[in-house]
């Protein structure tokens, strides 16, 4: 049963979920998206405890509500669609956190000073690990409207008509928002990949 | 043909694949076993945060708290308004010295009140421009009565009546004021006015002075 389950499509799977209430097609679901999912969360809250919670909720949010889901839909974009709006409920929360206790705020200052040449000196970028974090630190940077497309189309590979799903805006739209999500991205990374 | 500007990706190269070479990150172990524990238990937290049924009294709460706020203040404005008084619905009450005058005189005035309101009393069926009234007496008989005008003519020449004291005809006898009624003011001419003679008033002063310097210095001997 399950080997057979495993070899459906997303859609077919969240249909056998929807008529016949199979967990175990629920589950296969859960296996596919867990790890996409937590990468888009973590890349645009950049918390990981956080974004775990966050991908946990979205899962719940899907089983308790299976039946909003429509077939004309791809699956995928419809997780992606809760998943992303839990993220940014989840950053208006912080920035309201961040507002009142304002210690904070200038802590988080201090730590994303991205172009400070003496600070990423060639040894240190050398250092994938410390790239990484860098660059996770210039897309936190970004504006969320911005962050979230980009994250969408450069980093789960999504093609335009998928992200103007998921975000529920026009591919114009999205398109515009993408190049400048990577315009501010450039400029806050021109250290790095001139190396 | 419409020209694709912001499909650039080629224009970022440097980012797009930075971004594609960040390292995937993966759930923890035990995220599929918490989770369906939390679904077994029914631990669905966040799901009863958003669990607020819908009333038509609680959407209505506000509206109906200001409607019968503003019912309220409406009947207590109004029995306020009640004990107001307010000059412009009286009437206004009659001096005492025009109650002890006579009747006839009373009865005059009450003609010319009604017709300023304008509202026709019992007695006045009719107005006739000829100076006289048509008056609905006790006994149904109606009579016309001339209209008592304080001036002798219902023709009146005002520039005749007012001459009649104009002080230009007889320069000797003093003029009174038209307009003065019975507080008659005689009026004697218009003056220039007379500047004061500095040198006499400077004299006096001086003279003052020396009266009071004497007076003082006649107060100290006595003492």
């Amino acid at each position: 049963m399950n080997k057979h389950l495993s070899g459906l499509t997303d859609e077919e799977l969240i249909k056998e979920f929807q008529d016949n209430n199979t967990l175990q097609a629920y589950e296969i679901l859960v296996k596919r998206y867990k790890d996409p999912l937590i990468n888009f969360v973590y890349r645009f809250i950049g918390d990981k405890d956080v974004c775990s919670d966050i991908v946990q909720d979205t899962m719940i949010k899907f089983y308790l509500n299976k039946d909003s889901y429509k077939s004309f839909a791809k699956f995928s974009t419809w997780i992606y669609t809760i998943a992303g709006n839990l993220a940014k409920n989840e950053l208006k929360r912080r920035k309201r956190r961040v507002i009142f206790s304002l210690s904070s705020a200038d802590d988080d200052e201090k730590t994303i000073q991205v172009e400070d040449k003496s600070f990423f000196s060639p040894d240190v970028s050398t250092d994938s690990r410390i790239k990484n974090d860098i660059i996770q630190k210039a897309l936190l940077k970004v504006k969320p409207v911005y962050r979230e497309v980009v994250i969408l189309r450069d980093i789960q590979g999504f093609s335009y008509e998928e992200i103007a799903e998921i975000t529920e805006l026009s591919i114009g739209t999205v398109k515009s928002r993408i190049n400048r999500g990577r315009s501010q991205l450039q400029k806050l990374l021109k250290n790095i990949y001139k190396e | 043909m419409k020209k694709n500007i912001y499909d650039n990706k080629n224009d970022q190269p440097d980012v797009v694949k930075l971004l594609n070479d960040l390292p995937k990150i993966q759930t923890s172990e035990n995220f599929e076993f918490n989770l369906m524990t939390r679904i077994q238990n029914g631990n669905f937290k966040p799901e009863d945060k958003k669990l607020h049924s819908f009333s038509l009294f609680g959407f209505l709460k506000p509206a109906l708290v200001v409607a019968v706020t503003s019912v309220i203040a409406f009947f207590v404005i109004n029995l306020q308004d009640t004990d107001y008084h307010n000059a412009l619905f009286s009437e206004p009450q009659l001096r005492k010295e025009v109650l002890n005058q006579p009747d006839s005189q009373l009865e005059k005035l009450e003609f010319y009140v009604s017709n300023e309101e304008g509202g026709a009393s019992e007695e006045k069926l009719d107005e006739t421009t000829d100076g006289y009234k048509v008056v609905l007496n006790d006994n149904d008989v109606i009579s016309k009565e001339k209209i008592e005008f304080p001036f002798e003519d219902k023709s009146f020449d005002l520039d005749t009546r007012l001459n009649r004291n104009y002080t230009g005809q007889n320069p000797a006898s003093p003029g009174v004021l038209a307009g003065t009624g019975s507080n008659r003011f005689n009026f004697e001419g218009f003056y220039t006015r007379i500047p004061p003679n500095q040198k006499a008033v400077d004299s006096l002063r001086q003279l003052r002075d020396s009266l009071y310097q004497e007076y003082l210095k006649k107060q100290l001997n006595s003492k």
